[in-house]
């Protein structure tokens, strides 16, 4: 079965990915044995000749620091550094240990970059090509229900969506306006009307700076099945008026992918909105 | 210090190398009858490590104070959650608790600021009107932008911030 939220460029890139991490030790590393190889005074080659594995290893790990939405900046400054040692004329010479331990260095950096700064799979680049967990399996579960949607209230949605996560609340509240118009004329889906009135009337709030209302449009309890976030108890207000506009939103998100295939690119620019939507 | 309308804050940093430099100078001027006869030109040289630093941080204080009732008018009150790297550029309001604040030393703060929803980071490139500390329950006035400038997760860049209760301590 084909998947549809993930084009095929993703599966190179993440061979592409997987073979940088390893040029990584392989490079700095490959470039001190052969150093190591060379090293003899009969030798006709010059050991510095080889540190060209650390630079070309920095530059490996400098893209894979680059890729990440969290940015290392030790990482992102090795080939810097790299320069320096082993390309500048300088007063120290280049031998043999300072490339072992640039290797090592190199490799904890990596080993680092890979435990505290996330998997490359959650970079920018990928989140721009791909629907991410927990957004994938929501649209997935939406799938059912939203498949004869009509594409221009799908379209809607997806407008919706974007406003909003770009903060044009007007924008947001005159299509989600648009929208209910056209679900009023037809037999429609009931929860996809109450998610369009629900960003409306949060976005007309949220454009006047407006406090939360003391009475405001919520989903029902028999609702929560096609819901991305669970209901919070009734005596919780203040987190049953936020989790409302999540659920609306997101719902939006994904009625939007499954019904119009055209928008997909733009709900993906819209990802990372989405994504932190799901945040407890 | 004020100026005009505007309160001069120059950052601790910049006082302490005036303060470091004065008294180099004045060891120097005692040990040295060379330095004496540079007194001239060392003295006004040595008044120019805080006048420039006060400079500077009046015409920043002052752009901001002037940029304050614009963002007042425009921006919209959010939760920090909603906040995202769709919004670039946008002017916000939040309002949240203060949990941790750097480089206030360097009049550069840089405030994590919290609220019911989530956590952002608040940067100021400027002293702020009033000394806001970890705890303190805050409203920020900013324009959403990156981290670093092009890259990095959206951040506020603050142009007012200022306590709206007593400190939760």
């Amino acid at each position: 079965m084909t998947d549809e939220t993930t084009l095929p460029t993703i599966q190179k890139f993440s061979s592409l990915i997987l073979l940088l991490e390893l040029a990584v030790p392989v490079l700095s590393f490959g470039g001190v044995i052969l150093a190591l190889l060379f090293s003899g005074p009969e030798s006709a080659f010059d050991i510095r000749f080889f540190a060209i594995g650390c630079v070309l290893g920095s530059f490996a790990l400098a893209y894979l620091a680059w890729i990440r939405p969290r940015k290392d900046i030790v990482a992102l400054t090795t080939p810097i550094y790299s320069v320096l040692f082993f390309v500048v004329p300088s007063d120290f010479a280049v031998n043999f240990i300072l490339e072992l331990l640039y290797a090592v260095s190199l490799t904890i950096l990596l080993i680092r970059l890979k435990l505290r700064f996330g998997p490359a799979t959650e970079s920018g680049m990928f989140r721009e090509r791909s629907l991410e967990e927990p957004l994938k399996t929501y649209c997935e579960t939406i799938h059912g229900q939203a498949t004869g949607l009509d594409p221009e209230v799908a379209h809607y949605a997806a407008v919706a969506f974007a406003r909003f996560a770009g903060g044009d609340y007007r924008e947001a509240a005159q299509v989600a306006g648009a929208a209910l118009a056209d679900l009023a004329n037809a037999q429609s889906w009931p929860l996809l009307i109450t998610a369009f009135n629900i960003v409306r009337e949060q976005a007309l709030s949220l454009e006047e700076s407006a406090d939360r209302p003391e009475q405001f449009i919520e989903f029902s309890a028999s609702d929560t099945g096609l819901l991305a976030k669970s209901l919070p108890r009734s005596d919780r207000l203040n987190d049953r008026f936020e989790v409302s506009l999540d659920n609306a939103l997101l719902l939006l998100f994904a009625a939007a992918w499954t019904a119009s295939e055209k928008d997909r690119a733009a709900l993906l620019v819209g990802q990372g909105f989405a994504l932190k939507l799901f945040a407890p | 210090m004020k100026i005009g309308k505007v309160e001069v804050k120059p950052s601790i940093l910049s006082i302490a190398v005036f303060v470091i430099f004065t008294f180099l100078l004045l060891v120097a001027s005692i040990n040295s009858p060379e330095v004496r006869s540079q007194l001239i030109w060392l003295i006004p040289c040595l008044f120019m490590l805080l006048v420039i630093p006060v400079a500077l941080n009046y015409m920043s204080r002052s752009q901001y104070a002037d940029l304050a009732p614009q963002y007042e008018a425009e921006a919209k009150t959010v939760r920090v959650r909603l906040i995202n790297e769709n919004m670039i550029g946008k002017p916000v309001r939040i309002e949240g608790i203060v949990e941790r604040v750097h480089f206030q030393i360097l009049n550069r703060p840089q405030y994590l600021v919290a609220d019911r929803s989530g956590v952002i980071s608040v940067k100021m490139f400027t002293s702020p009107d009033e000394d806001v500390k970890v705890n303190d329950v805050v409203e920020v006035l900013g324009q959403v932008i990156r981290r670093y400038i092009v890259v990095g997760d959206p951040v506020i860049n603050c142009v007012s911030i200022r306590k709206i209760k007593k400190s939760g301590n």
